[in-house]
């Protein structure tokens, strides 16, 4: 079984300006000790699915369908304060600032001791002290720290932290939103590398969501290609990197620059669509040099090729 | 001035930014002053039709060396001159010339353009400021810039608003903006690390074309190697305030020397896993404080390689070759 299923999951958002459907009808399965990389712009939904999960979205989200299921059992059903035991201790997330998981007013040990008390550990301070500081030193970040304030630590330190705050009640499942997005070149390698560690020492599972193909190459197993609030290709990720079947796919690995590779760019012709009136039938058809009639009428399902999952009707 | 730089448009002579620090009472009492050395000591060229990639981290100095070539900064010493001419001895009409011929573009079009104004009446700014032409003149000017930068049809993207466009669009806007007063150096700042993946290749493609149309000479500015690979003639790779190599993009990334420039190829997340660890140097630590800059090369608390000479002489740009220059003790003899 899945540590993680989601199934047909539909989330929209009620704006000024209109209704936007972020997600529609999303599938991902997720098994124990897994990375499973998301990949897509901005507006694709990647960080919509991952707040979805955890049901940490903003109030102007629905939640319109489809289910989530952790262990076998529906998040979307749950009571809040079942939720809450669940958040932390079973699933944890870090996101693209750590300052959204931080408080810049209490310092590190403060908001470990905090965790441990909201689901009860019953530590006491030296053992709360205790427990934290290996976490961090485990996470590359000196004990000491532990009495320092935030904004006293370099970003990479602070996102060193997020991580460590995540593991802390060791969950099964970890949601890394953009977590190196923010960080240097040389940062981010290191977190990368953390990461790595961290799946192996801890055997977490990680969905891992980011713009950048090649972190994904570093670190997933399996891949998801999200474009316009759907998922357009699902699979192993050294498969999808080396062939990939969905259009998209295609020309997002062909526009994105390599060293030592070609400088003639292929950019993806147009833009991204306008979330609130997405385009009929596939969602990229406008953009892709291979759509016809049908591509424009009909809405292409993922559908399983070989041992991957593909919604292009010609893939 | 030798007569090689006489013809290069714009030359940076051992540029230093020092910026005041702000003094503790302990320091106000014993009349010490601190600065930060953002830039220092910084020295290239950038000849006609040219594109210079400067490349490094958050910290290094690379904007400040955009802010100052632009004027908007001024240097504690060092020159820059554009057409052998220092631009910080210009005034008047010379001024104005300059600032025409020189614009910027910058990291985040979503800050970098007013989100009341029309992308028409940004694009044209310029050319009112300037008092070039006559109104239907400058709005003709305005429709051209825009199509330069491929939002056609322009009468279509004149009269909207930047919250009606992508981040890829606004960026052509800003792009656009640039090109209108029909400059000769364009300044990029990072112009594509705030927009979209797929709108990333649009906008290096236009850049790229600019140069090939117009002859468009381009400081582009970057912490993203790949874009630097894929748009640069040459590269120039600044850590801490100071350039550790130069040279051609092919010298730079195919034998890149400096452990700096190294351990940064090495982190570029690449599609083929192995192809990373093949040339990866592993730098201990992150960025010291600038304010208390480690004695010697400043690089050498993080090196694997530093030796006794690291800690206390700073190694000095040199060529090893072909015009590629490296400050590091294990390239200079003796």
């Amino acid at each position: 079984m899945s540590l993680l299923e989601v199934r047909d999951l539909k989330v929209s958002y009620t704006t000024r300006r209109g209704r936007i459907e972020a997600l529609s009808g999303v599938s991902l399965a997720l098994g124990e000790g897994e990375v499973v990389g998301v990949v897509g712009e901005s507006g694709s939904g990647k960080s919509t699915l991952g707040q979805a999960i955890l049901r940490l979205l903003p109030r102007y989200a629905h939640i319109e369908g489809g289910e989530v299921l952790f262990q076998g059992r529906n998040l979307l059903e749950l009571e809040e304060d079942e939720m809450r035991e669940i958040r932390g201790r079973e699933i944890a997330m870090v996101f693209q600032d750590p300052y959204s998981s931080l408080n810049p007013v209490m310092r590190i040990i403060d908001h470990f001791s905090e965790l441990y008390e909201e689901h009860g550990a019953g530590y006491t301070r030296e053992e709360a002290a205790k427990l934290a500081g290996d976490i961090l030193e485990k996470m590359g970040v000196p004990r000491e720290k532990l009495l320092e304030y935030p904004h006293q630590m370099s970003g990479g330190q602070r996102q060193r932290v997020a991580i460590a705050l995540g593991l802390a009640l060791n969950p099964r499942l970890l949601i890394a939103d953009e977590i190196t997005t923010a960080l240097d070149a040389l940062v981010e390698a290191q977190i990368v590398d953390l990461l790595k560690e961290v799946r192996h020492t801890f055997k977490t599972s990680i969905l891992f969501i980011t713009h950048n193909m090649g972190l994904v190459a570093q670190l997933a197993d399996k891949v998801t290609v999200m474009y316009a609030g759907k998922i357009v290709e699902f699979g192993n990720t050294r498969d999808v990197i080396s062939s990939p079947l969905h259009p998209y796919t295609k020309a997002l690995l062909a526009s994105v620059p390599r060293i030592g590779g070609s400088k003639e760019l292929q950019p993806i012709p147009g833009d991204p669509p306008d979330m609130r009136s997405p385009p009929p039938g596939c969602r990229f058809h406008p953009r892709c040099p291979l759509a016809t009639e049908k591509c424009r009428s009909e809405e292409p399902p993922l559908k399983l090729k070989g041992d991957r999952l593909v919604a292009c009707h010609y893939a | 001035m030798s007569h090689a730089t006489m013809h290069k448009l714009l030359s940076l002579i051992d540029l230093k930014v020092y910026f005041p620090v702000k003094r503790t009472i302990g320091e106000v009492l014993s009349g010490r002053r601190r600065f930060l050395k953002a830039v220092d000591g910084v020295s290239f060229e950038i000849g006609k039709g040219e594109i210079l990639a400067l490349v490094g981290e958050s910290g290094s100095g690379k904007t400040t060396v955009a802010r100052t070539v632009v004027g908007l900064v001024k240097p504690t010493s060092g020159k820059v001159l554009y057409e052998g001419k220092d631009i910080f001895s210009l005034n008047g009409e010379e001024l104005r010339r300059y600032r025409r011929r020189v614009q910027m573009v910058f990291q985040d079009p979503a800050v970098s353009l007013n989100p009341r104004l029309r992308v028409g009446v940004q694009v044209k700014y310029p050319l009112d400021v300037n008092n070039i032409g006559t109104p239907e003149e400058r709005k003709e000017r305005a429709f051209k810039a825009l199509e330069a930068v491929g939002l056609t049809p322009p009468e279509e993207f004149y009269r909207r608003y930047p919250h009606q466009l992508s981040g890829g669009q606004r960026q052509r806007v800003a792009i656009a903006r640039a090109l209108v007063l029909e400059p000769e150096l364009l300044i990029a700042d990072e112009p594509i690390s705030n927009i979209d993946v797929s709108a990333r290749a649009q906008v290096l493609t236009l850049l790229k074309e600019l140069r090939r149309r117009m002859g468009l000479s381009m400081l582009y500015i970057t912490h993203d190697l790949s874009s630097a690979w894929a748009i640069a003639d040459r590269v120039a790779v600044m850590y801490l305030g100071k350039i550790v190599e130069y040279g051609t993009v092919e010298q730079v990334f195919s034998e890149p020397l400096h452990p700096y420039t190294r351990a940064l190829l090495g982190s570029v997340p690449s599609i083929t896993p192995q192809q990373m660890l093949a040339v990866r140097v592993a730098l201990k630590g992150e960025v010291p404080n600038a304010l208390d800059l480690p004695p010697g090369c400043r690089l050498n608390p993080r090196c694997p390689f530093a030796s006794e000479a690291c800690r206390v002489s700073e190694p000095l740009l040199v060529d090893v070759g072909g015009g590629h220059l490296v400050a590091c003790h294990l390239y200079s003899k003796g």
